[in-house]
C-alpha cells in the first residue's frame, strides 16, 4: 500500500522513510553525458530484462515516462514515488512501478538505475529490504558498473560505494518551538548524517518538516549506514516527544488555543495557500499527537500533505487550474476530506 | 570553557566552519545565528559581484593542475576541467583516467574510498529469501550498539577533559556537542 495510507513505527515524529540505491550499467556513459539513442538502447535493455523475468513482471509494471500523462507524472512526483529529475532528464526514461506502490525503479534518472522505496514512519529496514530485493532481481541480468575497491560507480562521486541514500523526513515542532533544532543539527553533522529543513523548488517549506540523510555512501557497510540513521532518528524522536510533553505541560492553554484555532481555520477556510495549509497542519498534527484531536489520525494528515499540491488539486477538480483557483480548490478539498470526521450525525 | 562567536563577539560559538581556500584551512567559530548569515553571505557573494571567492573555494576542494586539466577520457571525452565545472563524472572509464584524483576527492567526501559494503557478485547470487535474516542481523547489531552508549559517553567525557587540558577548544566543542546529543535531556527556553 502507498506510504501515506499506511502506518509505521514512530509515525508520530517520522513522516516517511525513503531508501534509494544507485546503480549504473556497463557500456554506457552516465546519464549526464548520454545521448538520446544510448538512453533509448539502455531503456530497451532493461525492458528486455523485465519482459523475460517473471518475478520482475509479477512485482512491477513497466511504463515509459513519455507514455504517462503530464498530470499523472506530476502526481507520481507529489506522492514521492518518482523524482522530478526523471521527468526533466530529456532522455528516454522509464519506471518499474511496484504494484503495491511502495517501490519504484527509475531508468535513466540521474543514474541509469535508481531503486527507491518509501514507507510511512521510521521503517529503515523494510525500505532497505524492498530496495535490495529489487536490486537482486535486476543484478541477475544487468551488468552493473562495479569496482572491487571503489564499489558501485556513479556519475556522482557523492553516491559512489554502496550507492545507498537513506532519507528520513521528520516533523519536529517541539524542537523548533523550544529552540533546540540548531543544537541537534550541529550534533548530527558530527555523526555523518545531516538534518536540514525540507525545501521544495529552492524554497524552505513552513511546517517544521526536517529531512535526515546519510552524508557518506562509502567506507561503511549498508548495515552500518542504516543502523546509524535509525539510531539518530530514534534519539531525535525521543527528544521531540519529551519536548512536546514539556510544551504541553507548561503551556496547556496556549497550546490548546493554538491547535484548535488552526483546526477551525483548516475546516472552514474558503481560500488556502499551500504555505498556509502547511502551517496549519503543523499545529493540527501536534493536536493529534498529544491527543487533543481524536477525530482523525496522522494518516489523514499524511494523505492531505501529498494531495494538496498542484497536480493533486488538478486531479481533484478534473481540470487545469491557475494559482488562485488552486487555493480555492485546496480549501474545498480539505473541507471535502475532513467533513466525514466532524459530521454530527455520524 | 565557552567559546565566543568570532563575528558578533556576544553569543556562544557552537558552529565551526572550516573552508579550504588555496590549500589553507580557514576555521571560524560562530554562533548559529552568525553562521547562517555567513553562509547566506557567501551565497550572495557568489551570485553577485564576487565570483573570485567561488573559484577560490573550488580550488580548495579540488586539486588544480593545468596540464592534467587537458587530459581527457578516451571513451567519453570528459576532461578534468569538465568535471571541475559540472561536478559529474562522464563514464566508467573516467574512473581509470582520473583514478588518483577521484580517490582523493572520495576520501574527502566520505572519509574513505574503500567500499566495504555488499559486492555486485554477492547481490547477484543472493537467494531472494534472505530478507528475514538480514533484518534480524540489523536488529541484533542495533541492540549491541545501544548497550554501549553509556560506555561511549564515558569515553567522550574523558576525551573532553583531555582536550580542554591541551587547550584544543575546537576539538572540545565537537566532543561536547557529541555528548550533548547522546545524553542530553531537552533544555531551552520555550517561545510560543
Amino acid at each position: 500500500m502507498i506510504w501515506y495510507l499506511n502506518e509505521g513505527k514512530d509515525d508520530d515524529v517520522v513522516v516517511f522513510t525513503m531508501v534509494k540505491l544507485s546503480r549504473n550499467i556497463q557500456g554506457y556513459s552516465f546519464p549526464n553525458r548520454m545521448d538520446q539513442s544510448d538512453s533509448e538502447a539502455l531503456l530497451q535493455q532493461v525492458k528486455g530484462v523485465y519482459d523475460q523475468d517473471d518475478e520482475l513482471k509479477n512485482r512491477f509494471h513497466f511504463r515509459r515516462i513519455n507514455d504517462i500523462s503530464e498530470t499523472d507524472r506530476k502526481i507520481l512526483v507529489e506522492r514521492q514515488l518518482i523524482s522530478p529529475e526523471i521527468i526533466n532528464s530529456g532522455l528516454s526514461a522509464g519506471i518499474l512501478l511496484d504494484k503495491n506502490e511502495t517501490s519504484v525503479v527509475m531508468i535513466n534518472e540521474e543514474d541509469h538505475i535508481r531503486i527507491q522505496s518509501i514507507f510511512c514512519g521510521l521503517e529503515t529496514e523494510a525500505a532497505w529490504e524492498s530496495c535490495v530485493s529489487a536490486d537482486r532481481l535486476l543484478a541477475r541480468h544487468l551488468p552493473y558498473m562495479y569496482d572491487k575497491e571503489l564499489g558501485f560507480l556513479s556519475g556522482y562521486l557523492t553516491t559512489v560505494g554502496t550507492g545507498l541514500q537513506i532519507t528520513v523526513v521528520m516533523h519536529l515542532p517541539g524542537m523548533v518551538m523550544t529552540g533546540n533544532v540548531d543544537n541537534i543539527t550541529t550534533a548530527c553533522e558530527k555523526l555523518n548524517v545531516s538534518l536540514k529543513s525540507v525545501y521544495e523548488f529552492g524554497k524552505k517549506l513552513p511546517g517544521n518538516l526536517y529531512v535526515l540523510t546519510n552524508k557518506i555512501t562509502s567506507g561503511e557497510t549498508e548495515e552500518n549506514l542504516i543502523t546509524g540513521i535509525r539510531n539518530v532518528a530514534k534519539q531525535i524522536a525521543d527528544q521531540e516527544r519529551a519536548l512536546r510533553m514539556l510544551l504541553l505541560q507548561q503551556n496547556t492553554l496556549k497550546m490548546e488555543d493554538r491547535v484548535y484555532r488552526a483546526l477551525g481555520t483548516f475546516l472552514n477556510a474558503r481560500i488556502m495557500s499551500y504555505e498556509e495549509s502547511l502551517v496549519l497542519m503543523n499545529d493540527i498534527r501536534l493536536g493529534v499527537y498529544t491527543g487533543m484531536i481524536r477525530n482523525f489520525g496522522i494518516r489523514t494528515m499524511n494523505e492531505l500533505l501529498t494531495s494538496i499540491k498542484p497536480a493533486g488539486l488538478q486531479q481533484f477538480k478534473e481540470k487545469p487550474l491557475i494559482s488562485v483557483e488552486r487555493d480555492i480548490a485546496r480549501a474545498e478539498m480539505i473541507r471535502d476530506k475532513m467533513d466525514k470526521y466532524f459530521r454530527k450525525d455520524g | 570553557m565557552i567559546m565566543i562567536c568570532q563575528k558578533c563577539k556576544v553569543r556562544e560559538a557552537t558552529v565551526t566552519i572550516t573552508k579550504l581556500i588555496h590549500n589553507m584551512q580557514i576555521t571560524m567559530h560562530l554562533c548559529p545565528e552568525c553562521s547562517k548569515n555567513f553562509s547566506q553571505g557567501i551565497q550572495k557573494q557568489i551570485s553577485g559581484v564576487n565570483n573570485i571567492l567561488m573559484s577560490m573555494m573550488d580550488s580548495g576542494t579540488m586539486p588544480e593542475d593545468e596540464n592534467e586539466d587537458n587530459l581527457s577520457c578516451d571513451k567519453c571525452g570528459m576532461t578534468f576541467a569538465d568535471f571541475r565545472k559540472k561536478g559529474t563524472v562522464g563514464c566508467e572509464e573516467c574512473y581509470n583516467v582520473y583514478r588518483e584524483k577521484f580517490e582523493s576527492i572520495l576520501k574527502r567526501l566520505h572519509g574513505s574510498y574503500r567500499h566495504v559494503g555488499l559486492s555486485y557478485e554477492g547481490i547477484k547470487h543472493a537467494a531472494p529469501q534472505k530478507s528475514d535474516s538480514m533484518e534480524s542481523k540489523l536488529l541484533k547489531k542495533d541492540q549491541i550498539k545501544q548497550e554501549s552508549v553509556a560506555e561511549q559517553i564515558g569515553n567522550l567525557k574523558k576525551a573532553l577533559e583531555e582536550a580542554v587540558e591541551r587547550e584544543e577548544y575546537e576539538e572540545a566543542a565537537k566532543i561536547r556537542d557529541m555528548i550533548k546529543i547522546m545524553e542530553d535531556e531537552p533544555t531551552g527556553g520555550i517561545t510560543l
